[in-house]
């Protein structure tokens, strides 16, 4: 009995504490947001479905619809260990086609026309350090809430409602798997509310036993098979004589490539600039006018993916991105030569 | 005789759904002018039902129905396409019966005159019009998880070989986010864009 008593008081004492602790944490959540104590941050929703992504493996059948009624499946594998990942994405649906990723190293197999095309991703890494940087804006423009619990393939989820805080970017709403964070599914909101796009795993085997060896095996160029490689090389907007007038409100440079001339497409060659928020990205694309080519203003979406193209004097623009239209709008008035 | 022929054929072109526009109006003056085209009529749909499913068929129709047909047939106005496009914008939901649904063939005889003038060549545009205000609806009114995809909005839509080009480096080089890890690559690994 005696021992017991303090061990009580203890654990009072604990309890009591806790509460203090957790009132303190309430009130200085409160001052900043008015989210409830307990509840995750935008970032460390963030945080916790990308480490999912590095500690488990998986595999899994993935199915994305979009709201004009277009559907495409795929299978997909995943390893990983400490240091690398591995991906493999057999596409179930159109033309056939294999991707297969280790780290930020794509290679992409098209069977018909027996063609690899290899590519080093570096936006993959990119957004790794952005979420688990301190300064990450995220927060600024999106607001974290967990809207409620759901299951999906089998497994119990957490639904967490990413809300933009402005009209320039759409909101999403994720499902997250309760015990190791995997995003299961996700849903693309327009500024209305209403699902643009949504991808999900109709059937998902976790911690399955996926070789990683075996994956990485299959990155092999097949014997007779052409190899492509990407063709864009680093450069600067202010090199290529670029600048915004204003920036568009949370999107920050990212990179910025040019194609390089040759291709009939494009004689002078094609800059692609690249913009993110830390969730949604906009690529600008200019390239020389061609009364030939250039003939239409206008505006195309698939899915989450909205593009325009307008005319800036002697140049073409094409915006592209997860972005409403206004964004893509703000981007295309804002952009201006300093050349 | 010749005469009798004519409209015999024409009703039987009229109940295989060959019929479209003034020759579809001819049909269905002549099928309904008189007693004897009204039996021919549901005849061919009888020897119809039989060849097509081999099940019992519907029996005769009673004579007051066929009364009430022949007085909605004398209301009806004159057939006119423009009419029935715009008639077949409203339509949210029209499910296809069951092959072996005996009552649906049944109401499509019967009530061929008001009905079967619009939807009989309605039908397979509905198909692809119809879907669209319907999930526009289903988006806006289930905020919950279970929401399924909205459609887009208007404007000029452009889309050639040189955009998709764009996309895929857009996809290639850009479209990255902090929801890349995983879904975003799987995403864009899997979504190439719906095929032209």
């Amino acid at each position: 009995m005696t021992t017991l008593a303090p061990a009580l008081n203890f654990s009072r004492i604990g309890r009591l504490l806790g509460c203090c602790l957790l009132g303190l944490a309430g009130l200085a959540a409160q001052a900043q947001a008015p989210a409830r104590s307990g509840e995750r941050s935008v970032g460390e929703w963030l945080q916790r479905m990308q480490e999912a992504s590095r500690q488990r493996s998986y595999i899994g059948t993935f199915v994305v619809s979009s709201a004009d009624g277009a559907m495409a499946s795929a299978r997909i594998w995943h390893a990983c260990d400490a240091d690398h990942q591995v991906e493999r994405v057999e596409v179930l649906s159109g033309t056939p086609r294999s991707t297969i990723r280790r780290n930020d190293q794509v290679v992409t197999f098209l069977p018909g026309a027996r063609v690899v095309r290899s590519e080093k991703r570096e936006s993959l890494g990119m957004f790794t350090e952005l979420v688990k940087s301190s300064d990450s804006s995220i927060g600024e423009f999106y607001a974290a809430k967990k809207v409620g619990t759901d299951r999906v393939a089998g497994f119990d989820a957490d639904v967490v409602q990413l809300a933009p805080k402005d009209t320039l970017r759409f909101g999403y709403r994720i499902w997250s798997e309760k015990k190791s964070g995997l995003v299961v599914k996700l849903q693309t909101l327009d500024t209305e509310g209403n699902v643009i796009e949504q991808a999900a795993f109709s059937e998902l085997q976790m911690d399955a036993p996926v070789r990683m060896d075996k994956l990485t095996q299959m990155m092999a160029t097949p014997e007779g098979w052409r190899v492509e490689r990407s063709d864009a090389a680093r450069t600067t907007a202010a090199a290529e004589g670029w600048t915004l007038k204003s920036a568009v409100a949370g999107f920050k440079p990212m990179s910025c490539y040019k194609r390089p001339a040759g291709a009939a497409a494009s004689p002078e060659g094609t800059m692609q600039w690249v913009f993110s928020d830390g969730l949604a990205s906009v690529s600008l694309f200019v390239e020389p006018y061609d009364s030939q080519r250039h003939q239409r203003e206008g505006m195309y979406a698939s899915g989450a993916t909205q593009s325009m193209t307008r005319r800036i004097q002697d140049w073409w623009l094409t915006v592209v991105g997860e972005a409403p239209q206004q964004t893509l709008r703000a981007f295309a008035q804002s952009l201006e030569r300093r050349k | 005789m010749d005469m009798m022929e004519n409209n015999r054929e024409l009703i039987s072109a009229l109940a295989d759904g060959q019929l479209q526009g003034e020759d579809f109006a001819r049909g269905v003056q002549v099928a309904a002018g008189d007693a004897a085209a009204l039996e021919t009529w549901q005849n061919y749909h009888l020897i119809g039902d039989v060849l097509r499913s081999g099940e019992r068929a519907v029996g005769r129709t009673p004579a007051q129905f066929m009364t009430r047909l022949s007085a909605s047939l004398a209301r009806e106005p004159a057939f006119e396409p423009v009419s029935v496009a715009a008639a077949v914008q409203p339509i949210q939901t029209v499910r296809a019966p069951a092959a072996n649904d005996a009552s649906f063939r049944w109401k499509l005889v019967a009530g061929v005159a008001s009905v079967a003038a619009v939807a009989a060549i309605g039908w397979s545009a509905v198909g692809g019009l119809g879907t669209r205000p319907e999930q526009a609806q289903l988006a806006v009114a289930a905020p919950a998880p279970a929401t399924v995809v909205v459609g887009s909005g208007g404007g000029a839509m452009i889309r050639d070989a040189r955009l998709d080009e764009l996309l895929a480096a857009h996809r290639q080089l850009g479209g990255a986010s902090a929801l890349q890890m995983p879904s975003g690559f799987l995403r864009n690994a899997t979504f190439e864009g719906p095929a032209r």
